[in-house]
């Protein structure tokens, strides 16, 4: 298995074993996270801009350790989306880095698909450090290399996201990535909160979070926006912690190797009671030390295929989303 | 080749050797048409080499000049996406010869002025006839009446708040009971905001994956419900714009049932793609309303096989490629569509063999000058010299670099369509043609500046 992609967009249009090679990568990244010298020389040579335009302090974090630890030359670039709606647009401030020689850019963009119209129009390599509501792979990476990590082979495995799926980049992210996988996906929560159609992204809904979590080996829990009991899908944050929350009690549903995680940052006695988020089952900081495993992965195959393609051993292939089912 | 400007310029002759296209009869026959003064003089059936000056058809189809009852010339004040002018050319080349233009422009077109602004630059363009649609409340604003007299004195057609939909069902109540005291017709995109704000695409399985936000059939059909119960409380002459939901479709066919006043459109792009065809981010594939899917494609194609719907207009909406080179969600509403319709159109009803290419022509000809109510669209004796020369069978890829249009967003973009214009005649002028020069397509324009070509 080789990995011959210039851009890491979303985990939709990764095949299984892509998937695969990059979670096994990752596990021997973890490995150097261990040693006393945590640094490699892997990426000397390339620099890296990690332009955010949505705050997120730890997904940048996290990339930008990845890329040190790897020996890349780091540039931080932030800016809000709003900002650069109004004035220049993506595409200008994108030329302009690269005009001092970017190889990859991490991008954090409120827009979804923001991090595709950028890979169709420069020569860079492009990943997506979430895009809006619609993709977050390097979450749905360190997600499962977590789950892999307790549970083996994912393959017949029920993960459970509660949460508000709806505007979830991490959800559809670990959907992608699980049901190709071979994992049971259900989906729980508010119905305000589940998206058009689910079965179309072949996972089940059940409301009742109970009933979900029965046999479970993984609760993923997703943070919930104060914006969208705002925008009139939730009542208050009380009704849906009535409902949705994930407490003690929740618990003793799961299998007896079932575990808790959460994407944070986290609303402790929101949508997580505080005893579940400290609790023997949470994998919460578990998955922070993946993230960083994961996104160094991700950073050495593509530099191995931008090298690849330089040498001439692989073509640019165009890009391609998975058929879409209508 | 010959010039024709220069062989039509006395204003009688005769153009030979054409398959002649009557939507109205439903027929196609080979013959020649004789043109005097701008109007069609005679209509001849058989083989005749003509008299006096003659242009040779080359056994090409000639059908009425189409008529396109949504389009934005964006003139006033977004000239940079368009002008009439090259709204005109583009519609030339398209073979329209009759436009409604839509009234959101910067000023919104809500007075008699603005009205005869709109006919003055289509006059001086001289390629295509173009009828301004008003605006219902001044400045789309939704709130007061705009003076629908006055814009109808002026030579408005129609009457239609279009992007900026009526949201308040007693103004629309006014509005649709004013328009009878002159017969108005109005003309409704029917949209219920509360339930669109905010979407992107097609509420459905892409959206749900893309992670964009969804604008639900429902925002459309409750609207078109709203919009029939007060034509049929007002007794208002009704038309529904851009129909992209087969829930319409049914909505519509109930109205026409009742014997309600009522018409209904849908546009090319709604015939030939669906919501699958988003799944690239492509902001080319963004207008509202969305993209839907098979089921409704079938739907509207089974409304204008049975007539519930009775018109394809194509929407026509031009946006600089600044505009629409941006991120998805960022990319303003709107594809252009002017000089692809005819051909869409044959590719998707015609060639499968859905409709024939008389009933085809209907819904771009007779059928949409029925509703508003102009002598154009007719292919007999007495009706103005509005014509489309095409061939029904050459197959050309769609490239947006190669419009007349200031814009080149169209939707069709390297897709392979059937049916070309070679030649659009405007009252009795050739205003457009496209013809072989020493192995080499050229087009040309001329404008015909006549006073007749100026009124529909
Ligand atoms: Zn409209």
């Amino acid at each position: 298995m080789s990995f011959d992609r210039m851009h890491l967009l979303d985990l939709e249009s990764l095949s299984r074993e892509e998937i695969i090679h990059i979670l096994d990568t990752a596990e021997s990244f973890r490995e150097i996270s261990e040693r006393e010298i945590k640094k490699v020389p892997t990426l000397r040579g390339f620099t890296v801009v990690n332009l955010f335009f949505e705050d997120s302090t730890r997904t940048r974090i996290s990339f930008e350790l990845a890329e040190k630890r790897l020996s890349a030359d780091v540039v931080n670039f932030s800016k809000s989306t709003s900002s650069v709606q109004k004035g220049e647009s993506l595409l200008d401030t994108v030329e302009n880095l690269l005009a001092m020689k970017m190889d990859i850019i991490v991008m954090r963009h409120g827009a979804s698909g923001a991090p595709h119209y950028l890979a169709e129009r420069v020569p860079a390599s492009v990943v997506n450090a979430g895009d809006g509501k619609h993709e977050h792979p390097t979450q749905g990476l360190l997600d499962m290399l977590t789950m892999r990590h307790h549970l083996g082979d994912l393959s017949g495995r029920k993960v459970v996201i509660v949460g508000d799926i709806l505007h979830s980049r991490v959800a559809r992210s670990n959907i992608h990535g699980l049901t190709k996988l071979g994992a049971e996906v259900v989906l729980s929560g508010p119905p305000t909160f589940i998206p058009p159609k689910p079965e179309s992204l072949g996972v089940s809904v059940d409301y009742d979070i109970g009933r979900a979590l029965k046999g479970a080996h993984v609760v993923n829990v997703l943070r919930v926006q104060k914006e969208r009991q705002e925008g009139g899908l939730m009542p208050s944050m009380r009704a849906y912690a009535r409902d949705w929350q994930v407490g003690l009690k929740h618990l003793e549903l799961l299998a007896p190797d079932g575990i808790v995680m959460h994407p944070g940052p986290m609303n402790r006695g929101v949508e997580i009671a505080q005893e579940v988020a400290d609790g023997p089952r949470s994998v919460i900081l578990e998955q922070v030390t993946n993230g960083l495993a994961v996104r160094m992965a991700v950073l050495y195959l593509l530099s191995e295929a931008r090298k690849k393609l330089e040498r001439g051993e692989i073509e640019e292939k165009p890009l391609e989303k998975s058929e879409v089912l209508a | 080749m010959k010039d024709w400007s220069e062989i039509c310029k006395q204003g009688e002759f005769w153009l030979t050797k054409v398959k002649i296209v009557d939507p109205e009869a439903g027929r196609i026959f080979e013959g020649a048409v004789k043109v005097d003064g701008g109007l069609i003089a005679e209509v001849r059936e058989g083989a005749f080499a003509g008299e006096g000056k003659i242009l040779d058809g080359e056994g090409l189809h000639l059908a009425p000049g189409l008529i396109d009852l949504h389009v934005h010339l964006r003139e006033p004040g977004y000239e940079e996406k368009e002008t009439v002018q090259t709204g005109a050319m583009s519609a030339a080349r398209g073979g329209v010869t009759t436009l409604c233009s839509m009234p959101n422009t910067n000023p919104i077109c809500d007075d008699g002025s603005k009205v005869a602004f709109i006919r003055a630059r289509a006059r001086q363009a001289g390629l295509c006839r173009v009828l301004p649609v008003g605006a219902i409340t001044r400045g789309s604003d939704g709130k007061q009446l705009a003076d629908l007299g006055e814009m109808h004195d002026e030579g408005a057609i129609a009457f239609s708040d279009d992007g900026w939909p009526v949201a308040d069902a007693g103004i629309m109540r006014r509005a649709m009971e004013l328009s009878r005291a002159w017969d108005l017709l109005i003309m409704s995109h029917s949209e219920e905001a509360s339930l669109s704000r905010g979407g992107q695409m097609h509420e459905g399985s892409v959206s749900s994956r893309l992670g964009l936000e969804g604008i639900p059939r429902e925002s459309e059909e409750i609207a078109v419900e709203r919009e029939v119960r007060l034509a049929k409380m007002t007794g208002a002459k009704l038309h529904i714009c851009h129909i992209s939901s087969g829930g319409s479709v049914d909505i519509i066919r109930r109205a026409k049932a009742e014997g309600l006043r009522v018409t209904g459109e849908t546009t090319p792009h709604y015939l030939l793609l669906d919501h699958s065809h988003v799944s690239t981010y492509d902001s080319h594939k963004k207008m509202n309303p969305p993209l839907r899917e098979k089921i409704d494609q079938e739907a509207l194609v089974q409304g204008l096989i049975d007539g519930t719907l009775d018109a394809v207009a194509t929407d026509h909406a031009p946006h600089t490629e600044i505009e629409k080179n941006v991120e998805f969600a960022y990319a303003p509403f709107g594809v252009t569509g002017l000089e692809t319709s005819l051909s869409a159109v044959i590719t998707r009803l015609v060639e499968p063999g859905l409709l024939d290419l008389p009933a085809a022509v209907a819904l771009m000809s007779s059928k949409p000058a029925a509703i508003i109510g102009v002598e154009q669209g007719r292919l007999v004796a007495g009706a103005p010299a509005d014509l489309v020369l095409f061939d029904p069978t050459e197959r050309w890829t769609v490239r947006g670099k190669e419009t007349a249009s200031r814009s080149d967003n169209t939707p069709f973009e390297g897709m392979e369509l059937t049916g070309r214009v070679r030649a659009t005649f405007l009252a009795g002028r050739p205003v457009f043609r496209r013809y072989e020069e020493d192995g080499e397509s050229r087009e040309s324009f001329t404008p015909n500046l006549a006073k007749e070509a100026a009124i529909a």
